[in-house]
Parts: C-alpha cells; structure tokens; sequence
C-alpha cells in the first residue's frame, strides 16, 4: 500500500476530531476555575535620571583610586586619618549627586508608545525624602 | 574598588558603598512591578486556532475533491501556497506562535511578556523562513536558517527553568518541528495533500504536546464562597 497510514482518510478523520475535542477540553477546565496562573514583570514609570551614570562612575573610581596611590607612599599612621578623608570624600560625593536629583517636578517622557506623550507627575515635597505624588 | 582588564573586557568590582548607590539608583530608575496573570485568553486562542485549523484543513481538501482542475497528487507550488493554501498556512504558523508563547511563559519561572512575545516571534519566523528557503534558488540560505533556528530552539531550552515534563515538552515539539523541515524541505515530491497532511499532523503532535504541559500546569482557583 503506497498511502503512508498518516494520510488516509480514517486518520485525517481522527485528527480532525481530535482538535475539536482538544478544543472542548480547554473550554471545560477553564470554564471549570482551572487556569494557567504565571508571574509577569513589567516595568512602570521608567525614569533614568535617577541612575548614575557610567561616566561619573569612572569619575569617582580615578579619583578614588588616585586618591589611594597618594596613601601607598604614607606610613601607617597617617593613613588610616587619609582612609578616613577618602571615606568621607566617597560619602561626599554620592550625597551631593542624590541630593542634586530630587527635583520638585519631574517629567516622564514616554517614547516606547510612539505617541510622545508626556506624562507629568508633581513631587511636592513635604519633607525631605519623601515624595507627594499628585 | 577594583578593576580588572581582560583580553576583550574589562570588570569593574566597585566598594560596596558605591555598589550600593548604584543598585538603588538603578532599582529607583526601573521600578519593577511583579503581577500574577493568567494565560486563558491565549490558551483558549490558540485552542480556537487549532480548531479553525482542523475545520479548514477539511474544507480545503473537500474543495480540492470537488475541482477537477486541481489534483491531490499535483505538485505544490509557490503560487498554490500564495492563493488556494494562504489562509491555511497562515493560521498554521499562527498557530505555532501562539503555542510558543504559552510554552515560553509557562516554562519560564518569572516572565515579561514583550520578550516572551519576541521570542515566540522569532522561533516561529526563523522556522518559517527555513522551510521558505526551499523556494529560494540560493543554496546557502537553508543551512543558515536553519542553524540559525536550531540556535534559538536551544537557547529556549537554555534560558527558560522548565520543569522535566515541560522541558519534556519543549524537546519533543523540537523534534517533531525538526521532522516537519525536514519533510518540507529535504524530502522531494511536495504533493498538495502531504503539503496540507504534514502542517496537520505537526498541529496535532504540538497540540499534544500544549495538552500535556497544559494539565502539569493548570491551577484549581475555585474559591469557596465566591
């Protein structure tokens, strides 16, 4: 017999029944509270200004790093004061950078939509650190 | 704070002061919001479009028996597959997207649903075009495409968590999609009926395939009093 079994008609008749009841099948466990439950990710208000930028990474790490090749050629005593400074300096610094970011009014341009919207959100700020959002 | 200079890349080990401010400004940037959804809608969809499938798989055979002018046993060409077998073939690749996406999310243990969305996309659109470089007269394009299919089929494995069963699952629809370009494209003679029976077939093993992981993954939400 030259027709392979998965072609006659008895088969085909088989597989055509069977989407009908795959499909029968689907309908029944939903519609009988069984669902397929998954955890998505997704990202809201996305806001880049807040991040620190490579560029001012690399800042901080010469300096920092210049910073410690002073102290190789100091004696131990005076280091751990110059540990101290450079320490403080570091602390300096990321503070300067978190506190010259929390503007009072903040715009969201959202260019993934296509549509250039801008949505504006208005931080009054209540006290410091904490956030309004109206 | 280290730096350490490889042949092609460079790492930067940051003090854990800085470490920490960039984790918050990054964490602060991209405020992430974890949801529990459910895949129903797609389900059901693709659950339909097997069923569409199947019912017009019948109706262009039993069209095909009726015209005298087109035979079961003529061979396929490009122009039957852009007129009388368009539909037919579209809703197959349709078909197998929508079954790659729930496969994606459901194999994956947290999911975004644009990158599931690309991925089903890509595995459907990168077999699609190994099985179309048979119609292409350069020789070169299906050994590309076709690596360039199987290198995203095992990257699916690779990335996604998948579970033995749906792992399983995962590694059979390779396969049975390997055997389908295989028929497609290596086997010579494409008459119009193993045309039409080989897209057949591949749905019902894919669709097994769905049903197995479909019933591993399926949860009871009855909740009483509600």
């Amino acid at each position: 017999m030259g027709v392979p079994a998965l072609g006659s008609r008895f088969a085909i008749k088989m597989a055509t029944y069977y989407t009908i009841l795959q499909s029968m099948f689907i309908f029944g466990c939903i519609s009988c509270q069984y669902r397929l439950m998954v955890y998505h990710v997704s990202f809201t208000h996305v806001d880049i200004t807040k991040m620190m930028p490579l560029r001012k990474i690399w800042d901080i790490f010469t300096q920092m790093s210049h910073t410690s090749s002073k102290q190789d050629s100091i004696d131990n005593k005076t280091a751990g004061v110059f540990l101290l400074d450079s320490e403080r300096q570091l602390n300096q610094l990321l503070s300067s950078y978190k506190s010259g970011h929390t503007v009072p009014i903040h715009v969201y341009k959202v260019l993934a939509y296509r549509t250039y919207l801008q949505s504006v959100v208005l931080c009054a700020h209540a006290r410091p650190g904490r956030n309004t959002r109206l | 704070m280290c730096l350490r200079q490889g042949l092609f890349d460079a790492d930067i080990v940051l003090s854990p002061t800085i470490q920490d401010f960039v984790s918050t400004s990054i964490s602060e940037a991209f405020p992430w919001r974890l949801n529990i959804d459910s895949l129903d809608l797609v389900a059901i969809l693709y659950s339909m479009g097997v069923l569409c499938y199947g019912v017009l798989y019948h109706a262009t055979t039993e069209k095909m028996r009726r015209n005298d002018d087109v035979s079961e046993d003529s061979m396929v060409t490009p122009a039957h597959i852009n007129n009388d077998f368009l539909l037919s073939d579209i809703f197959f690749w349709l078909v197998l997207f929508l079954l790659m996406f729930v496969l994606i999310e459901l194999a994956s243990s947290i999911s975004s649903v644009a990158l599931s969305v690309l991925c089903a996309c890509n595995y459907t659109l990168l077999l699609y075009l190994a099985c179309a470089a048979s119609y292409c007269p350069i020789e070169i394009v299906k050994p590309i495409t076709l690596f360039m299919w199987s290198v995203h089929a095992v990257l699916l494995l690779v990335v996604t968590d998948a579970s033995v069963l749906d792992g399983s699952c995962l590694i059979f629809i390779d396969i049975t999609l390997a055997i389908f370009y295989y028929i497609n494209v290596v086997e010579k003679d494409m008459t119009i009926i193993k045309f039409l029976n080989v897209r057949l077939w591949a749905t019902v093993m894919l669709n097994f395939c769905f049903i197995m992981v479909y019933v591993n993954n399926v949860l009871c939400i009855d909740i009483p009093g509600t």
